[in-house]
């Protein structure tokens, strides 16, 4: 629905579900509204559309005269509300004229009920799906028929000709649906969770909720069920969502502008402002970005408006985060934007990404804005045709990206001592070779020091302290060569061998593991 | 009732000028919320709040279920700084326990409070020798203190119909209206100047919600002078619904309440007159009318006063509006 504004033109959108009774959900926006003719034809034929895909349009109101690009093309959004309402109420006028429109829609057709304990949803009379019911009066009655709908004509006085909208008001909520949005599906689990909810004054404080419940424990065990702790948080979680989906500004804050100027214009071109229940949403965005995480700054990747197919264009951005996991976890991944409009969720497989690259994908949050991907979209909008040529371009365009530029980076970065696996790595051995070296032994400390890359020796001793030279290629502290230096070192503490013979030991060593693999 | 003309003169003559006592600018806010939640749009308008993008910061509203705060929401522009449902007197006489009461309690001190109760202030039937709502006051004086706070106003409101309420209830009442008549020679000639009676139940036989009012005024001074508060000014108004039989009173009360500082000694008198004596303060409630606002005989004077500002204050609301059609 929130993409139907959007393609109508609408600058501003507000959503009251009434929250947390949900009642009745109204949408209301000031796009340019429809007409009775417009309105008859969206609503009985799935998939027609008088919306061209990626048609530009005017922004209704825009100061700026800004044009937007469509997204959806198959006008079953109205449809769609059937799933969370029984009845609906869409009240609409164009622009320059006195009339309006006023439908009803009934969805009561639909029952439902129980099958293997889920609820379903199937039409009361099967016969009257395939015919229609020729003796009530009905809009849609050929080959699908999914409820009734009475079209009224209004009138306007002169003073608001100039003026459009449309209002959808859906009522007789479904029950599962308000339960679900409203969290009391966990209150029987969870009596206390509606006391204990926190109340959400502004969006900021939603997503601090959802961060910290995050940090929480994941899930909680009632009556030996597993009860995930976000699900008490299903409006909370929706509105995030939302606010992922939409093509809405980001927050206005002076980092996330001169870090990433590109996309913050790009954002902010569409001029749409969402408000649901009083929060006025914006971009999901964490503020510790760009904050160091145990002492290491992120790293963002930028491709600005580059060519990705024919005259299509993409820009993206990638933030990663060393050492750490990006949080909260539904940012992980990358998202994909048709003219702002995200398309699916943060995708963790980098859209399909060929290579492994481990934990990194763990670290790594971004969002690629794209142009033309219009066509490559599945009904739903929430997918993308995996055969579409643009998409295919545009998948190639990343990867690409990640192989070239990516990857390597952060594989370099590792590689250096200042990368924060190496100094964990670094940390422990100095740790572990510390508490072998007790008083008493030939080493009582040991410590990593710089003892220049011209120099070729790996440990040095220095009356009872052991150096371990940080800048030598074989201390950079992966796995394999930590424990290599640990087991080495600590001949030299306990006083099996010397320093000046450690790299002849440790070569014996490895030459020996060489041959007992090969035998 | 949120829209009624008469409660929107109260709002603007009696509550709007008490804030403006304060002479502080925004002010925190916490009440009993009834969508659309007139008072808070009415501070809004004269900018005695301080709103962002999109909260109401520093007010807070508390209402008796999740219905009222779905038409809470719905009915403002912006969300309140923080919005409970629940019992007022619940929350504050409750423990830090409930992550509700905690919250609340973490809001004090504030500016205003706005107690705009809707039921009598010690129900008929009551098991407990103080009330949940006599409670609920001290325990705001108690919060008010501890959060360090030199002067706010507090708007009391309830319901007069005598019978309601727990008899001994009033007999403490009354016996407080005693107690100022025998030790208090002002009060006693007050009384006299105003109603003509020298005597407790004369003054009560004779306007008992206005005898009623002196007594819950007087203990409310009672109960703020144990945390070392006292009266800067007060006033009481009534507002009758006549229009529909039967009769119903509700008293209004509002208190500009400032931290006691015992005055400096220059003078011979001061001395031994330092403490923070409220009785006399009783006197000045004392009146011979009380101004009355009646549904029968105001409400189309004061629709026409309020009706254009309650009408754009009803617009008032985050979701956008649609034009109403002629047909």
């Amino acid at each position: 629905m929130v993409s139907n504004s959007y393609d109508a033109g609408a600058k501003k959108v507000t959503i009251n579900t009434g929250y947390p009774v949900i009642e009745k959900i109204i949408v209301t926006d000031n796009g340019r509204g429809m007409d009775d003719k417009k309105f008859r034809d969206i609503i009985t034929q799935i998939g027609f559309s008088e919306k061209n895909i990626g048609e530009e349009i005017d922004v209704i109101g825009s100061s700026k005269h800004t044009r937007r690009k469509t997204i959806g093309h198959y006008g079953i959004g109205f449809l769609a509300i059937g799933q969370l309402a029984k009845k609906a109420t869409i009240v609409s006028k164009t622009k320059n004229s006195l009339n309006g429109i006023r439908a009803t829609l009934d969805f009561d057709q639909f029952e439902t009920h129980r099958t293997d304990g889920k609820q379903r949803s199937r039409a009361i009379d099967e016969s009257r799906i395939e015919k229609g019911d020729k003796n009530r009066s009905r809009v849609a009655e050929e080959k699908f028929n999914i409820g009734e709908c009475l079209i009224e004509s209004i009138r306007y006085g002169r003073e608001y000709k100039e003026e459009s909208f449309t209002r959808v008001e859906l009522s007789e909520i479904r029950d599962d649906v308000q339960r679900q949005i409203a969290g009391s599906t966990t209150s029987k689990l969870l009596p206390d969770a509606q006391d204990q909810k926190s109340y959400s004054a502004s969006f900021e404080d939603i997503l601090k909720l959802l961060r910290e419940k995050e940090k929480q424990s994941s899930e909680v065990r009632l009556n030996n069920q597993k009860v995930p702790r976000l699900r008490e948080y299903f409006y909370e979680m929706l509105l995030w969502e939302l606010s992922v989906y939409s093509p809405l500004p980001y927050p206005d804050d002076d980092k996330l502008k001169s870090k990433l100027q590109h996309f913050v214009g790009l954002a902010n071109k569409s001029e749409f402002e969402l408000v649901v229940d009083g929060f006025k949403l914006t971009k999901p965005y964490e503020e510790w970005f760009w904050e160091k995480k145990n002492g290491f700054a992120t790293k963002i990747f930028k491709w600005e408006n580059e060519k990705y197919y024919n005259d299509y264009r993409a820009s993206a951005y990638l933030i990663y985060q060393p050492g750490t996991m990006i949080r909260p976890k539904a940012l992980q991944g990358i998202l994909v934007r048709e003219n702002s409009v995200a398309v699916g969720l943060y995708d963790t497989t980098f859209l399909s990404y060929p290579f492994n690259e481990g934990t990194k994908f763990n670290s790594l949050t971004g969002e690629i804005f794209a142009s033309g991907l219009a066509g490559a979209m599945n009904v739903d909008r929430d997918s993308f045709n995996q055969t579409a040529e643009e998409y295919m371009a545009l998948t190639e365009w990343f990867h690409e990206k990640l192989y070239s530029d990516v990857f390597p980076e952060i594989k370099k970065f590792q590689k250096t001592t200042e990368s924060p696996s190496r100094i964990k790595s670094a940390n422990l051995v100095e740790d572990v070779l510390n508490i072998i070296a007790q008083p008493g032994e030939n080493i009582t400390k040991v410590e990593f020091k710089s003892l220049g890359k011209t120099e070729k020796r790996r440990v040095k001793t220095v009356g009872k302290k052991l150096i371990i030279n940080s800048d030598h290629k074989d201390c950079d502290m992966s796995v394999a060569k930590r424990e290599k230096l640990i087991f080495a070192t600590t001949l030299i503490i306990q006083g099996y061998i010397t320093d000046d013979i450690f790299e002849k030991v440790s070569d014996e060593i490895e030459r020996s593991k060489i041959k007992a693999k090969n035998a | 009732m949120a829209t009624c003309p008469l409660k929107h003169e109260i709002r603007v003559n009696l509550w709007r000028p008490f804030i403006l006592k304060l002479r502080k600018r925004p002010i925190t806010y916490l009440t009993l919320y009834s969508p659309p939640i007139m008072d808070v749009k009415l501070l809004q308008h004269h900018g005695l709040i301080e709103v962002n993008n999109e909260k109401y910061l520093g007010v807070v509203g508390v209402g008796i279920n999740t219905e009222s705060e779905a038409d809470t929401v719905t009915n403002l522009d912006k969300r309140l700084d923080l919005l409970l449902s629940g019992d007022i007197n619940t929350l504050i006489n409750g423990t830090k326990a409930s992550k509700k009461a905690k919250q609340l309690d973490e809001k004090f001190p504030f500016d205003v409070i706005n107690l705009d109760y809707t039921d009598p202030l010690h129900k008929y039937g009551m098991d407990r020798e103080l009330s949940p709502h006599v409670e609920a006051i001290a325990n705001i004086f108690k919060k008010q203190d501890k959060g360090k706070i030199d002067q706010f106003a507090l708007f009391l409101t309830t319901f007069t119909r005598i019978e309601a309420y727990r008899p001994d209830f009033i007999e403490y009442l009354k016996g407080i209206v005693e107690e100022n008549i025998n030790n208090t020679p002002n009060f006693k000639q007050k009384l006299f100047d105003v109603s003509g009676c020298e005597n407790l139940n004369d003054y009560y036989n004779k306007s008992t919600n206005d005898c009623f009012a002196v007594a819950v005024t007087k203990m409310i001074l009672k109960l703020m002078s144990d945390y070392n508060y006292t009266l800067a000014a007060g006033d009481i108004q009534w507002l009758v619904r006549d229009a529909v039989p039967p009769e119903r009173n509700m008293l209004h009360l509002a208190f500009h309440i400032k931290r006691f500082v015992a005055p400096k000694i220059v003078e011979k008198r001061n001395i031994g007159n330092r403490k923070n004596n409220v009785e006399h303060k009783s006197v000045e409630f004392l009146r011979e009318d009380y101004l009355k606002l009646k549904e029968s005989t105001d409400r189309d004077r004061l629709n026409e006063v309020h009706l254009e500002q309650i009408n754009s204050f009803n617009q008032k609301t985050f979701e956008l509006k649609i034009p109403e059609p002629e047909n």
